[in-house]
């Protein structure tokens, strides 16, 4: 079943800064929907807004058509990756799976690094396995919508294409909301794309696009 | 079930300072009886002042992990600071019943 989540009619100030005012993101299942931007313009608050734990006097989140108007997600519907670490560190990763009902041996395959680690406590891993940790857990969960901010950092190379390979599997099931700076992976994998500029979003059809609208700058822009 | 795991596994995470406090809130009755009960309890509610701006401060990314399992801030603090009360309130019983 395809499902739609929609942002739009925020408005988010932080003293006499507007950081958002002109908003629209749609996200579907089946569908990559990334947001690029520069540091500061809003990517994360949007995130936060969108997962209900940021409030504002103006914003209309809405998941099928129906406005979410409670700040509390059902997992059901809505997970979020946070840009920092948000397991708590005394877990084990056999603890952790079992709490998100996955398979540990499904994640072994994608990532055999990692099964000597079952029975260890998180804080145990590197940042990277960590953060691998951390986004399986999100995308592999039976969820409609994944909220992803900046999945890719500490993350070395190898990995990062496993996960993007995940990413693309399991949009099938589910729509997928993702932000991060290392724009090839995203433009690579995204099905559509919105820059925010000025507090305004704007949905772009090529790179070009990122261009002028100031996010990116090639060397034959340089010169 | 894992409802119930959530909240032991954030009621650990301050479990024993908590604890502690309770211990010598224990002590304090067993040596001077039920007229410091009212300051044991005063001293009791400051300590779960002092946890909570340590949990908020230190500790806050942790909740994302509740929420994405679906236990909100409010039911994690409810159900822990209930269940540190019942133990409070039962070791106190003991202690005065033992004195």
């Amino acid at each position: 079943m395809k499902h739609t989540l929609e942002v739009d009619s925020v408005m988010l100030e932080f003293g006499s800064k507007r950081v958002l005012q002109d908003v629209y993101v749609k996200c579907e299942t089946g569908k990559i929907t990334a947001l690029l931007g520069r540091n500061g313009t809003g990517k994360t608050c949007l995130m936060n807004i969108t997962h209900g734990m940021l409030k504002t006097e103006n914003q209309s989140v809405r998941l099928d058509g129906k406005v979410l108007l409670k700040s509390r997600r059902s997992p059901s519907d809505i997970l979020y990756l946070t840009q920092l670490s948000y397991i708590p560190k005394s877990l084990s990763l056999k603890r952790i799976f079992k709490d998100f009902n996955l398979d540990f041996s499904v994640f072994v395959n994608e990532f055999p690094d990692l099964e000597k680690y079952y029975n260890e406590r998180i804080k145990n891993l590197s940042g990277g396995e960590r953060r691998i940790v951390e986004i399986y857990l999100i995308i592999a969960s039976n969820t409609r919508f994944c909220l992803l901010d900046e999945p890719f950092s500490h993350v070395m190379p190898i990995h990062v294409e496993a996960i993007k390979r995940l990413i693309i599997r399991e949009k099938e099931n589910k729509g997928i909301l993702i932000t991060d700076h290392m724009y090839e992976h995203i433009t690579e994998i995204c099905d559509d794309l919105y820059v925010i500029r000025n507090g305004k979003t704007h949905l772009t059809n090529d790179i070009k696009d990122l261009e002028a609208l100031g996010y990116l700058r090639t060397s034959n822009s340089e010169l | 079930m894992r409802h119930l795991r959530l909240i032991l596994t954030f009621y650990k995470s301050f479990f024993v300072l908590s604890f502690i406090v309770t211990l010598a809130c224990l002590y304090i009755v067993q040596v001077h009886g039920l007229k410091a009960l009212a300051s044991l309890l005063g001293l009791k509610l400051l300590t779960f002042g002092l946890i909570y701006l340590y949990i908020t401060s230190y500790k806050r990314r942790d909740f994302f992990y509740y929420q994405n399992l679906g236990m909100p801030k409010k039911k994690l603090w409810f159900s822990s600071l209930t269940l540190d009360i019942i133990l409070f309130l039962v070791l106190m019983i003991i202690t005065l019943i033992i004195k």
